[in-house]
């Protein structure tokens, strides 16, 4: 693509044009905000690892959908989301679901959403405590029982307590 | 993927000369890096100095994008494109835009056009960030590559957005953008659109 203006008009515009404020759209404040633009590829930026959270994202949607009793046809079915993704999130490790399969999921299994989209590699975070919570939520929820265990339940609620109240890390 | 469309010019207020300016089609990781690094602390730090009226009115900004909008709009990313602008090695300027959007003016109703989904300068050329901003011409720049997003894309020029409330002036004024009014469905901001006549005499 090329401009259809010539570099020498552009100049002339700038300097004759008054000194207004140009800002269009979403406010740009928040680096979480921005990162839902960003393609996946360009996630493993800084500090952030997405298969470490991503793990942590299958575990936890494994785990409420067991507390609700529900199989993933069921699930998939309930949320209107599609039954191979939600196979993915809940078996491939480093999968990151598409935004709107996030939104449905949080919404039916009221969960957070800001936290999920960051715990699913969707939107970029560079919140060293949340990554380390998640690491060690998704390492104590590896096992795949029928019906959640008491110790289950109480790792599962623990965890959406704690995405509940954490307060972003800044850096 | 990030292609160097051309080298342009932005005014450096505090000197008052022009100074090379790179537009990129798409952005990378060092404009993420540069956005983390060096745009946010200084939004954070006027977000820290804010009166109460005016920090009022930069959460209601905030508030008017949430996430159900968002996760629903980006069902699919091909139809989104990301432009930057970098001069002194670092990020000035970033426009996403959205090529699925139609148009709303009379003559023009439901043609498509290119939709400026976000565009912001870097906080460092800001009036209301700081005391005095560097770079001109940011807004100028941007609002062309959307032009020639818009002809290229055979959209004819059209481009639409949402305002924010301090930028209104520009896009009604400097640019002669239609105002269509207060949008209910976007937290009553502006919404803005060129026509294919207001582009052409843009680009002349």
């Amino acid at each position: 693509m090329n401009l259809q203006i010539s570099r020498e008009r552009l100049r002339e515009r700038i300097l004759k044009e008054p000194d207004y404020e140009v800002e269009a759209g979403l406010p740009i404040r928040d680096f979480e905000v921005l990162s839902i633009f960003v393609p996946n590829d360009l996630a493993s930026i800084g500090n952030v690892n997405v298969r470490e959270m991503s793990l942590a994202f299958g575990s936890l949607i494994r785990l409420s959908r067991r507390r609700e009793r529900l199989s993933v046809e069921q699930l998939a079915e309930k949320a209107r989301i599609d039954l191979v993704e939600l196979l993915a999130i809940e078996q491939e490790h480093g999968y990151i679901p598409r935004p709107r399969t996030i939104h449905q999921l949080a919404t039916f299994l009221k969960l957070p959403e800001q936290k999920l989209m960051k715990l699913s590699g969707a939107t970029i975070t560079r919140d060293q405590q949340l990554q380390t919570a998640a690491v060690h939520f998704a390492a104590k929820s590896n096992s795949d029982l029928t019906k959640l265990s008491r110790q289950e339940e109480e790792l599962l609620n623990d965890f959406v307590k704690y995405l509940s109240e954490h307060e972003d890390q800044k850096h | 993927m990030k292609t160097l469309i051309g080298i342009f010019d932005l005014l450096n207020r505090l000197t008052g000369e022009f100074e090379d300016a790179r537009l990129y089609r798409g952005l990378d990781a060092k404009n993420l890096g540069d956005f983390e690094e060096k745009w946010r602390p200084l939004f954070e730090e006027r977000r820290r100095r804010a009166r109460p009226e005016e920090l009022l009115e930069a959460n209601l900004q905030d508030a008017h994008w949430d996430w159900s909008r968002k996760a629903a709009l980006w069902g699919n990313l091909l139809a989104y494109e990301a432009f930057t602008v970098e001069a002194e090695a670092l990020t000035q300027g970033l426009m996403y835009v959205n090529k699925t959007r139609l148009s709303r003016v009379a003559g023009q109703q439901g043609a498509p056009l290119i939709y400026v989904e976000l565009l912001a300068t870097a906080p460092w050329n800001r009036h209301g960030i700081t005391e005095k901003p560097k770079y001109k011409g940011v807004g100028q720049i941007l609002t062309q590559a959307a032009i020639s997003l818009s002809i290229e894309e055979e959209f004819k020029g059209r481009v639409g957005l949402h305002s924010l409330p301090q930028s209104e002036s520009w896009y009604r004024d400097v640019l002669g953008m239609i105002d269509l009014g207060p949008d209910p469905h976007y937290q009553n901001l502006k919404y803005f659109e060129m026509t294919t006549q207001q582009a052409e005499r843009l680009i002349k």
